[in-house]
């Protein structure tokens, strides 16, 4: 792992809502083309984790580096410049837009790229066919499984580097939670780096190159998807029936 | 018919009017989740200074519009910078309050400059007449609707297809999700208030040209006005914001024309409260207001109904210090004496006033603080008071004691009437509602000139007799310093009493959270009618006192700017804390009279405080209960 240079650097990090401390000490690392999975139960703070790697929370405590610069501290638009995108928990998508406007706004940092950015619509229709026919529906009007999709075509079409990765699968359906992954492992083949937030270990180690258990806001286990996965003793005590 | 015809076509260039304001207010709500109480006050501000490009810089009309249209965008963005941003996190209530202060420095300056008259508008459009079939229609009015119009096609195409105007709505709809696409959101914010400075300048631009006037208050009026026709078309959308304007000018002209032209705004406002109360999510029912807790529960930013609360929990909570029921009793003793000691009648007469405001401060503390229900309308309910007492004490000869106690009755019975479209409001929208009731009530005693002989008002109110005491008279300023200070000693004493009760606490918990209040049975309405009936009382009771203090009662006694006042003047206190709005009552009651000739600075420094004490001091002097 050492070889590979470390694009997010979390180090020790606290951070509070109001009087509520969601993360303490928290550390983490993630390398240039790898897939790290955040994972844990409920309230752990994983989505906490991914808010202050966007800006979105502010750590009282520790560091953030993005590429080696600090981004603790940095407002969210300042990240997302660097060339990072947010698949945002619960989809998020604008549910009063057209699905094309909602694909559009992922582009919003590149909106001056206007060239690059029709070629790049032509490919998400061609590999997302169901957005196609439903590019001038509102958002808001499309099922869960559609939406997610949405928000992943929304996030690509950032053209990022790094994505951060809100559980993607909440609510989902099998089929789409496959179709989800199947995105995700497309990505991974290109190249881009991600930081994957989620409940269903299961589906998330199979992509992952490594990840860490959070528990009340601090890491508990970590290591390679693989060891983690086989180690029964994991299995049992923070992934539940995965 | 032909008239029908022509008024339908005239409300429609003063209904394309009010759209522009409307979409002020739908921009900034949509975007920053506020309802911003000074787009009346840019409005006012555009109409000014288009009228000083043009008068005194002899600009022709479109340079003047430009030029007015451009600084006070500027403003816009000034207002979210100075006003808005530094409350980033401060209690949910408090971007309004800031709004409202902001808005009466403004409307304030605005009289200094300009002068507190009415003026006519130096430029004109010719008054050609055209008709349509037997139906006519000026060229103004005609100019007036295509810029209107014009106006309208033009945001809604930036709104629709440029990034910035994507941004803007994607920012609207889900401002969390917007700041991870990379979108600025506090940028953004600034966008749609500088958006709304430059349509509240061009509408104010219109306005002047329909009306051929500029006055300093009429930010005010139109501004009510644009948020009825806003709230009309659902609060955060644009199609609505236009239908809601084109249909409050249409009925607005056709009311006129059909009813008196003096009952213009009056019929106005009672449409705005006529739509809270039937329809409070706006004719194209705006699903957002839902979002936020339901338009019966939290229309506004906040996601509780509780006025104090904050998306912060960093707040540090300030323990609230007030008196007990006694407590009250034993200050008025103290004060009982001060006659003895003291014989200037300027300085009881000073003090008197002060315990009238005291007992008005406080009356407004009860709905604005213990239920919640922000009142800009008091005014409305002081001035019911004190004409009952002006109308019924001379030509009756009714002693003090009748009188009061109708001035009481009367004033308890209008506040409930005018509580039933407030049910079921919350927050901001609530605040509109009682602003459009204090202008009802001020228009009342405008107009309704065969009883309260209007702008005249009532003169030689006699000195009041009490039968109780034995028709003891109380001719003197020392005398009157007695009764005054009896009766609001009584009042406080009452009302402390009640806010200390189960009532009281059934109140506050109505206020922090009104559908819990509702779930576990608590029967709210009746409930919030009974806080408006004792507020009502109460401020019957100050009206009451006042017309005899005063022996004179007279509309300006009751505009908004006094509603303005006891409002700050219970912030200022600490919401719900009644010890709090006494103190605050009484001490910015004779403040001004150590600020003699500074009197047109007054309210520019009760602006001042009260965007001071919202910066330092959101919970008030005393905190807030
Ligand atoms: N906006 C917030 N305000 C207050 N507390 C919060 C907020 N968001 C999260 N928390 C608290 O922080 C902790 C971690 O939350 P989160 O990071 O969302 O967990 P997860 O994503 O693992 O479910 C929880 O205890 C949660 O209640
Ligand atoms: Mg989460």
């Amino acid at each position: 792992m050492a070889d590979i240079a470390p694009r997010i650097v979390i180090d020790a990090i606290d951070v509070h809502y109001g009087a509520v401390q969601a993360l303490f000490g928290l550390s983490l690392t993630v390398g240039d083309g790898e897939v790290v999975s955040v994972l844990g139960g409920n309230a752990s703070g994983k989505s906490t984790t991914i808010k202050s790697v966007l800006g979105l929370v502010r750590p009282t405590k520790g560091t953030i580096t993005l590429d080696g610069l600090r981004v603790d501290g940095q407002r969210p638009d300042a990240i997302i410049g660097r060339g990072v995108a947010s698949v945002p928990e619960g989809r998020r998508v604008f549910p009063d837009m057209s699905v094309y406007e909602n694909l559009l706004l992922g582009a919003y940092p590149r909106r001056r790229e206007a060239k690059d950015l029709a070629g790049d619509l032509e490919r998400v229709y061609e590999a997302f066919p169901r957005l196609k026919e439903r590019r001038a529906q509102l958002a808001g009007t499309m099922s869960g499984g559609e939406q997610q999709m949405l928000a992943l075509a929304r996030a690509w079409l950032r053209r990022p580097s790094l994505v951060c990765i809100d559980e993607p699968s909440m609510g989902l359906s099998p089929r789409f939670v496959d179709q989800v992954y199947e995105v995700l492992h497309g990505w991974k083949a290109q190249g881009i780096t991600i930081l994957l937030v989620e409940q269903n270990a299961r589906m998330a180690l199979e992509l992952a190159d490594r990840a860490y258990v959070l528990q009340h806001g601090r890491v508990a286990v970590s290591g390679t998807a693989r060891e983690l996965a086989s180690d029964p003793q994991v299995r049992k005590a923070y992934l539940g029936a995965a | 018919m032909e008239l029908f015809l022509s008024q339908i076509l005239n409300g429609l260039a003063i209904g394309q009017v009010y759209a522009l304001i409307a979409l002020g207010f739908s921009l900034v709500f949509g975007v920053a989740n506020i309802i911003n109480f000074a787009q009346g006050a840019l409005f006012m501000l555009g109409a000014f200074i288009a009228y000083s490009a043009i008068a005194w810089f002899e600009l022709p009309l479109v340079a003047a519009a430009a030029v007015s249209v451009v600084i006070v965008a500027i403003l816009g963005l000034l207002l979210e910078r100075i006003a808005l941003r530094p409350l980033i996190g401060a209690p949910y209530i408090a971007p309004f309050l800031s709004t409202l202060a902001i808005s009466t420095i403004i409307d304030q300056s605005a009289e200094i400059i300009w002068s507190p008259e009415s003026q006519p508008f130096p430029a004109a459009l010719s008054n050609t007449t055209f008709f349509i079939g037997n139906a006519y229609i000026t060229l103004t009015d005609l100019v007036i609707f295509a810029f209107g119009a014009a106006a309208t096609v033009a945001l809604t195409l930036f709104i629709s297809f440029t990034w910035t105007g994507r941004a803007l709505r994607a920012t609207a709809q889900d401002s969390a999700a917007a700041a991870q696409l990379g979108i600025r959101t506090e940028a953004m914010r600034q966008i749609a208030f500088g958006l709304a400075g430059a349509l509240g300048a061009l509408s104010g631009i219109l306005v002047a040209l329909y009306f051929q006037s500029v006055f300093p208050q009429m930010g005010i009026p139109f501004g009510l006005k644009g948020f009825a026709a806003a709230l009309l078309g659902g609060l955060a959308s644009i199609p609505g914001a236009v239908v809601g304007g084109l249909l409050l000018g249409i009925g607005e002209t056709l009311a006129s024309a059909y009813v008196g032209d003096s009952y213009r705004d009056a019929i106005a406002f009672t449409l705005l409260l006529l739509m809270l109360l039937v329809k409070p999510n706006g004719l194209l029912g705006s699903k957002r207001l839902d979002a936020l807790g339901g338009a019966g529960a939290a229309a506004g930013a906040m996601p509780t109904t509780s006025l104090l609360a904050s998306s912060s929990s960093q707040q540090t909570a300030i323990r609230a210090v007030y008196l007990p029921a006694w407590g009250f009793l034993v200050v008025g003793i103290a004060f009982a004496t001060v006659p003895l000691v003291l014989t200037s009648t300027y300085v009881l007469q000073a003090l008197i006033y002060g315990f009238i405001f005291a007992l008005l401060a406080v009356s407004t503390s009860l709905v604005s603080g213990s239920v919640g229900i922000l009142s800009i309308g008091h005014a409305a309910f002081f001035g019911v008071g004190a004409y009952a007492v002006g109308i019924l004490a001379r030509p009756y000869g009714l002693s003090a004691d009748a009188t009061l106690l109708v001035a009481i009755a009367l004033t308890a019975l209008v506040a409930v009437v005018a509580a039933i479209p407030l049910l079921r409001l919350t927050g901001h929208t609530a605040a509109l509602g009682t602003l459009a009731i204090g202008q009802i009530g001020f228009l009342v005693f405008l107009n309704w000139v065969s009883v309260t002989r209007g702008p005249m008002g009532i003169l030689n109110i006699p000195h009041p007799v009490l039968e109780i005491l034995g028709g003891a008279r109380f001719a003197t300023t020392a005398q009157k310093y007695w009764l005054v200070l009896g009766f609001v000693v009584i009042g406080l004493v009452i009302a402390e009493r009640y806010v200390s009760s189960p009532i009281g606490r059934v109140w506050r918990a109505i206020r922090e959270d009104r559908l819990a209040a509702q779930a576990s049975g608590l029967p709210v309405k009746r409930y919030i009618l009974l806080a408006f009936a004792i507020s009502g009382a109460l401020a019957g009771l100050a009206g009451g006192l006042f017309a005899y203090v005063q022996q004179v009662v007279s509309p300006e006694s009751f505009t908004v700017e006094t509603s303005i006042l006891v409002l700050t003047m219970a912030v200022l206190g600490g919401l719900g804390n009644f010890t709090g709005a006494a103190v605050s009552g009484f001490a910015l009651a004779i403040l001004p009279e150590f600020l003699r000739g500074f009197a047109e600075w007054r309210m520019i420094i009760y602006g001042l405080l009260l965007l001071a004490a919202l910066r330092v001091r959101p919970q008030g002097l005393l905190g807030a209960r």
